[in-house]
């Protein structure tokens, strides 16, 4: 039962016994930064609202007696009295868990070893998958696209064990913009971005890059620029000289 | 199918785009199945990104994407049925009409899917063909709901 | 037939209650026909037609009330005819029965024995109330089902339909919530969650406009309670839902039916448009002030939509992927507005008590589980239905009183509530009181009151991977814990029912489920381990057999089965022979056969066609 909202500015709040003061809503994971207490998480990422997917920020949260498991990036903090285990027995299991499970899922990926070693776990138990899959599903391409760069040009295709992320009709998405965002927030550098002689390959087509009259650099897709300049009504040549040397003009 | 028909189901539900679900099963009614094409119209008219709405046609069990048999045969898989042995008649029927549940026939004729519980469990375990209910079907008798449509 | 009037009064409604009461005909006889989608099934639709030509044939259609109802919830004896005054209760029943029915009852007045029900050996029940099904049942919410015509208007205001609407009408919001909650009432599709403290959280939330919904995507296999009521009486859902957002202060409702519903979904929107035009929906309700508009959506086959926040999300058009609930969905549920989310059958208990009163209500039942509840009988069963029980009826009760026990005299094994987050309960439960929490207690729970019996013949292992099969087809796939979790406890329980088992196969399924529970998104992930763990729990020594000596008790499992004939007991008629499709049987006539087992592939057609039990299964 979620409680109400409190009216106080600040809240007190237990992480792994030290005590943070933090406005109402905030979250878990970012009451602990103000701690330096650092959780894993996969799927989290500061651009996008907190998707809650990937279930590594699993922590124990205690109330009085009771105690619940929550994902630290999504649960917002309301109340005073909250007592937060981020490496409980109940909470290192469900860790344990999850990257188990997706070791199996994506037996090549480092991210998933490294984070596994932190939570005493060395190996997979499960059988191993197809060992090119390098998602996770954490969804944070989908969401980056979505909510970030406003372009909706993939999603997630299909449901349960068949999801997986792709363009509509698995064909060329016209709405790509070739902006690369995606490729860069992937936590395991599964989408394939490539750049050869002033042109971008992501998602089976091919951007022309920009080129700066100033430097002679590629330095943006034509389509990501323009699309840019006329989301947010800039002048027709307010792109063709690249940021640095932008920065450098007077 | 003509976009005008499309439209005119669109328009039906105010070009609500929380009646997608709504729209594409009305759409998908008249043609057996979801083309590419009317896929990409229904999103422009709804002002729906594609790639959302690739998403919804995918998510959602009731639509396909792919032409679906003259006959669609449906065989229950709810609980009720499943103790009553309804996967024997599902391997039964896979076995006769040579393809997995969820194939079609090479021949276009029929569609074979499972349905998890439709709430008839009295008369378990279910095939419906075509719409029809056939109850108590057993794996003996599971042939005999793919002869009808001949029949008539 | 009166045309329908925009009513603007409560005063208006009473009286035409009263007119259409002095109307009613008397001196017809009155014909009762379930036609609801068990009973088309069966072949009501077929007897209605035959019943229309015969009458017409000997010109007494105009002497006769022919009524089309949903069901009475007693499926297993489909299609049913009920004929008053006479009083009597026909079963079974087809059309080249009809002729007869009419000239011995009609015209007659006389009964036609064989077309009553058999108590026993020598006696035959007469009525309804005779029947030992309907014994224990307490049928207030169902009290419609199969006696009124569910599209008809007229017929729900007969009932005093709308009634409670009007009286809730002229009280305040905050004392409907009040009655609600000394009557108890707890949700009824599973959560059984505090219903008053649902509707004052929505109410007191801040945010407009708000919304109140009925959960109508069903999905637990083997529940069909709502498909029952939404066909059978669909105003009463209605009512329960205008009364509630007048409660809570919406102005903006929806229902969000299964797909696989067809005939619940079109007579719930008949009902709709009936009260839109008697004035029961759109502005200033009844003279109220109050004004309430319901929105249809429709599901897309996927059962995950049965869960709140994936329900909402498919209601704004997205995919139905369910979210954290840290924040519930009561304060920011559909476009972040504060959402009240009921299933159908809690939305039905609401006229009840309006009109009968919280205290009424909160003396059926037990201390925490008040009122009725209907339940799915369904499965190894003989007979199978609906019940509508006071909560606190034991399993046993249910399962041999009203539902006849198990057919063919076989042996109780187990019965499985709550769908797929709940349990099997083993013999030794069976005197469990059912209601909320005992079942919880006990590793199971009543869930949205699906209850299917399962015997001698039925794996428990089997059913555990059922389950997960069944979830692994149904998960959205955002979380980890449920794609992945379920997924590798499947292919587990694969192994095991394949002969493929191995040692500490069933302590890394327990190590698994608790892993699971807690990092899972949300109920779906959360409760998928419940089958598996209770099967453990009660059936252990199936696993073992199955892991260690590579059989399956029940016979089910195919890689652990063979299938032989008794030379002692077989005839060589030769009737399964022509039905193996493999060409594994071999024999000469009148002559015992055998089955090759290199070419068996185990389909069980032979032991099912075998008239002398002569095909063995082991």
């Amino acid at each position: 039962m979620s409680h109400q909202a409190t009216t106080a500015s600040e809240i007190k709040v237990l992480i792994d016994g030290q005590e943070a003061r933090v406005k109402p809503e905030t979250t878990i994971i970012q009451a602990a930064k103000t701690l330096g207490i650092s959780i894993p998480t996969l799927c989290s990422h500061p651009a996008v609202e907190p998707y809650g997917a990937c279930r590594v920020c699993t922590v124990e949260l205690k109330r009085g007696k009771r105690s619940r498991m929550v994902t630290a990036c999504n649960y917002p903090l309301r109340e005073e009295g909250l007592e937060i285990q981020t490496r409980s027995e109940r909470a290192l299991r469900a860790r344990k868990l999850v990257l188990e499970l997706l070791m199996a899922r994506c037996p090549e990926v480092k991210i998933l070893r490294d984070m596994a070693r932190e939570v005493g776990l060395e190996k997979s138990r499960y059988p191993k998958g197809d060992e090119k899959e390098r998602c996770i599903l954490c969804g944070l391409c989908v969401n980056i696209c979505n909510q970030v760069v406003g372009a909706n040009a993939i999603g997630f295709v299909s449901r349960g064990v068949d999801r997986k992320i792709g363009t509509p009709f698995l064909e060329n998405s016209m709405d790509c913009i070739g902006c690369g965002a995606c490729a860069f927030a992937c936590p395991t550098q599964c989408i394939s971005m490539t750049e050869k002689d002033g042109v971008r390959k992501i998602w089976d087509r091919e951007f022309n890059l920009a080129v700066c009259p100033v430097c002679g650099n590629y330095y943006a897709p034509i389509d990501q620029l323009e699309t840019i300049r006329k989301q947010v009504n800039l002048p027709a040549d307010h792109f063709k000289v690249c940021f640095t040397c932008r920065g450098l003009k007077l | 199918m003509k976009k005008a028909a499309v439209d005119k189901i669109i328009d039906s539900y105010g070009a609500d785009r929380s009646q997608i679900i709504a729209i594409m099963n009305e759409v998908q009614d008249e043609e057996r199945y979801l083309p590419e094409e009317t896929l990409k119209h229904i999103a422009q008219r709804l002002e729906l990104p594609l790639a959302q709405l690739y998403s919804i046609s995918t998510f959602y069990r009731v639509f396909s994407l792919v032409p679906k048999g003259k006959h669609q045969c449906t065989v229950c898989m709810g609980t009720a049925c499943h103790v009553r042995g309804a996967e024997r008649v599902l391997s039964e029927l896979e076995r006769v009409l040579k393809v997995k549940s969820g194939e079609t026939t090479k021949d276009k004729q029929f569609s074979l899917d499972t349905v998890n519980c439709v709430g008839a469990c009295a008369l378990g375990p279910i095939v419906i063909m075509d719409g029809e209910y056939h109850g108590q079907v057993t794996a003996a008798k599971a042939r005999n709901v793919l002869k009808k449509p001949e029949a008539k | 037939m009166n045309k329908a009037k925009a009513l603007k009064s409560a005063e208006e409604l009473k009286a035409l209650f009263q007119s259409l009461s002095s109307e009613k005909t008397v001196g017809k006889i009155r014909v009762t026909i379930p036609n609801a989608t068990c009973s088309i099934a069966r072949g009501s639709a077929g007897i209605i037609r035959r019943l229309e030509e015969v009458l017409k044939q000997k010109k007494l259609f105009s002497q006769v009330e022919i009524k089309v109802t949903g069901c009475r919830g007693f499926c297993q004896i489909e299609p049913v005819v009920v004929i008053e005054p006479l009083n009597v209760l026909y079963q079974r029943v087809s059309a080249d029965d009809v002729p007869e029915i009419v000239e011995t009852s009609l015209v007659q007045g006389q009964v036609v024995e064989r077309l009553l029900y058999p108590v026993s050996k020598e006696k035959r029940a007469r009525t309804e109330a005779e029947l030992p099904f309907y014994s224990l049942q307490k049928r207030f919410v169902t009290e419609n089902c199969g006696v009124i015509d569910p599209t008809s208007m007229e017929d729900y205001l007969l009932t005093g339909g709308y009634q409670a609407l009007a009286r809730a009408l002229k009280m305040k919001p905050e004392e409907i919530i009040n009655e609600v909650e000394k009557a108890g009432l707890r949700g009824r599709g599973g959560g059984g969650f505090n219903t008053a403290l649902k509707w004052r959280t929505c109410r007191t939330a801040p945010g407009e406009p708000k919304y109140a919904i009925i959960n109508a995507d069903e999905g637990d296999p083997g529940a069909y309670m709502d498909r029952s009521l939404l066909e059978g009486d669909p105003h009463r859902v209605l009512e329960g839902l205008i009364i509630g957002a007048y409660a809570i202060g919406s102005s903006q409702g929806f229902i969000y039916v299964r797909h696989e519903y067809p005939l619940a979904l079109r007579n719930f929107r008949t009902a709709l448009n009936q009260a839109q035009e008697y004035g029961f929906l759109g502005k200033n309700i009844l003279g109220s002030g109050f004004d309430f508009e319901v929105q249809v959506n429709q599901g897309g086959g996927a059962f995950v939509c049965g869960e709140s926040s994936a329900l909402m999300a498919s209601i704004e058009g997205k995919l139905g992927e369910p979210r954290a609930k840290y924040v519930h969905t009561v304060e920011r549920g559909i476009w972040d507005k504060p959402s009240n989310l009921n299933n159908v059958e809690t939305w039905a208990n609401v006229p009840l008590i309006i009109n009968k009163g919280a205290d009424w209500f909160a003396q059926i039942g037990t201390d925490r589980s008040k009122g009725t509840k209907i339940f799915s009988v369904v499965g190894k069963i003989n007979n199978t239905g609906l019940v509508e029980v006071p909560m606190g009826v034991t399993l046993k009760q249910i399962v041999f009183d009203l539902g006849g026990g198990i057919p063919q005299k076989k042996k109780f094994k187990a019965v499985q509530t709550g769908g797929p987050s709940g349990g099997c309960l083993p013999e030794s439960l069976l005197s469990l009181p059912v209601d909320f929490d005992r079942l919880t207690e006990a590793g199971s729970m009543m869930g949205s009151g699906g209850m299917i019996v399962m015997d001698e013949d039925t794996c428990m292992v089997d059913v555990a991977r059922y389950f997960l099969n069944f979830l692994k087809d149904e998960s959205c796939g955002k979380c980890t814990p449920c794609r992945e979790g379920i997924k590798q406890m499947l292919a587990i329980l694969n192994r095991i029912t394949e002969g493929k088992g191995q040692e500490g196969d069933v302590e890394q399924l327990e190590e698994m489920s608790g892993g699971i529970i807690d990092a899972a998104l949300c109920a779906l992930g959360g409760t998928a381990p419940n089958p598996v763990m209770s099967t453990i729990k009660y059936f252990r020594n199936e696993y073992d057999a199955h892991i260690r000596d590579h059989k399956c008790p029940a016979g089910v499992c195919k890689a652990l089965v063979t299938y032989a004939i008794d030379p002692q007991k077989c005839t060589g008629c030769g009737v399964c022979l022509k039905n193996c499709s493999t060409g594994a049987i071999k024999g000469a006539k009148k002559k015992p056969h055998k089955i090759n087992p290199k070419k068996c592939i185990k389909c069980g057609i032979c032991y099912e066609v075998c008239k002398f039990a002569a095909v063995k299964r082991s």
